[in-house]
């Protein structure tokens, strides 16, 4: 085995090439879920980071944070992690949007919520990956989704394990989202490992 | 499956602990000794992680390693995140316990985290990577004779880290409470 750390440094060319996949496949999904709870979603402007691992559980808060996560992985021709995360609050204010209740009618995640909010990382997973997977031809698939009320360190983990075995830092495409009235404000991000991006980038003719 | 009250996440302060001034922040693969007695070293959201609590009682030092991996596959990675893998993180803790003052046959461990937070069967080898850390933990403990004193593993909650470095208590919180190692 290499003993390197593989440089995954994106130049500017590559940034540009993943950023506007990535935009594709958050775009895809953003009005999946307008389709779904039949309001206008808006969308913050897309960022792009390569930052340290230690300092990603930033991007949702902090470490110790707790939220409602809803995990997706993906596999096929790459692997990669998505991840939506919201304050508690904002997943129960969802939570009526999806049910169709009255605002501040959900206050606890049982079965049903959950599968209310497992549904929409559903959508939402599906219509990004089908996205980049129709732009470059390639096969992804995303696993059954998982909701989970926790610390946003021990969520992001999951997908910390698989690409600290490689790198040092991860590549994050992050925006946030919100209903036009902001009752449901919440981030998006999408976590490649190495090999996704390695193929997503060979298959558009930028070798790595 | 989740627990369905939220309202109990309020019942999560550990108070003065974590409003302390003198917290130290162990990150992901960090290792970090202290031998200030008013020092609170901290691994915040803990998974899959596990966070290798150190203390020589006598000496009143203490260290953490925030663990993410089990073995070593990667030494340039090590050399920057020291802690960042079981294996060959433990002597490095040990050492710098030592060069902070610690005597190696003094020094007891806590350790805490390891869950499995993602239950359904995502890829290969992740689905049990808590598992994993804490048998390579372990093994590295038992290589080094170092005991093991205390630990707060498995399950499938994540996990804040507190260890005061004046007494080497280690205070676990998870979303439903806060339970105290002295």
């Amino acid at each position: 085995m290499d003993n390197r750390v593989p440089d995954i440094t994106l130049n500017k060319d590559e940034m540009r090439l993943w950023g506007s996949l990535a935009l594709q496949g958050i775009d895809n999904a953003m009005s999946g879920l307008a389709t779904m709870v039949n309001r206008e979603i808006r969308m913050s402007s897309l960022s792009l980071k390569q930052v340290p691992a230690s300092e990603a559980p930033d991007l949702v808060g902090g470490a110790d944070k707790m939220v409602i996560g809803i995990y997706l992985a993906f596999e096929g021709d790459a692997t990669g992690h998505l991840m939506l995360v919201h304050q508690p609050d904002v997943a129960l204010a969802i939570i009526d949007m999806l049910l169709g209740n009255e605002p501040g009618a959900t206050r606890d995640l049982n079965e049903m919520e959950q599968s209310a909010l497992g549904e929409m990382g559903n959508i939402i997973g599906s219509a990004f990956l089908n996205a980049i997977a129709d732009a470059l031809s390639l096969r992804l698939q995303p696993s059954p989704p998982e909701v989970i009320l926790d610390m946003a360190g021990a969520i992001l983990d999951v997908a910390f394990a698989e690409i600290l075995q490689q790198t040092d830092d991860v590549i994050v495409a992050e925006t946030s989202f919100g209903t036009s009235d902001r009752q449901a404000r919440g981030t998006f991000l999408v976590i490649p490992s190495f090999n996704f991006l390695k193929v997503i980038l060979s298959h558009a003719g930028v070798e790595k | 499956m989740i627990s369905g009250k939220l309202d109990q996440l309020g019942l999560t302060d550990v108070s003065s602990i974590a409003r302390s001034d003198s917290l130290i922040a162990v990150g992901l693969g960090e290792i970090k000794v202290s031998r200030d007695p008013s020092a609170v070293l901290v691994s915040f959201g803990l998974g899959s992680c596990v966070a290798v609590c150190a203390y020589d009682l006598a000496a009143r030092v203490g260290g953490m390693m925030h663990v993410v991996l089990p073995y070593c596959s990667n030494k340039d990675s090590a050399r920057k995140f020291p802690g960042k893998y079981a294996d060959i993180g433990m002597p490095t803790l040990i050492r710098e316990m030592e060069n902070h003052g610690a005597i190696r046959t003094r020094i007891q461990v806590k350790i805490a985290g390891g869950a499995s937070v993602i239950h359904a069967a995502t890829f290969d080898g992740l689905l049990d990577m808590g598992q994993k850390n804490i048998v390579a933990v372990r093994a590295a403990l038992e290589r080094e004779s170092i005991p093991m004193v205390s630990s707060d593993t498995g399950g499938h909650k994540g996990r804040s880290v507190w260890m005061l470095v004046g007494t080497g208590a280690m205070t676990v919180r998870t979303a439903s409470g806060a339970t105290v190692y002295p």
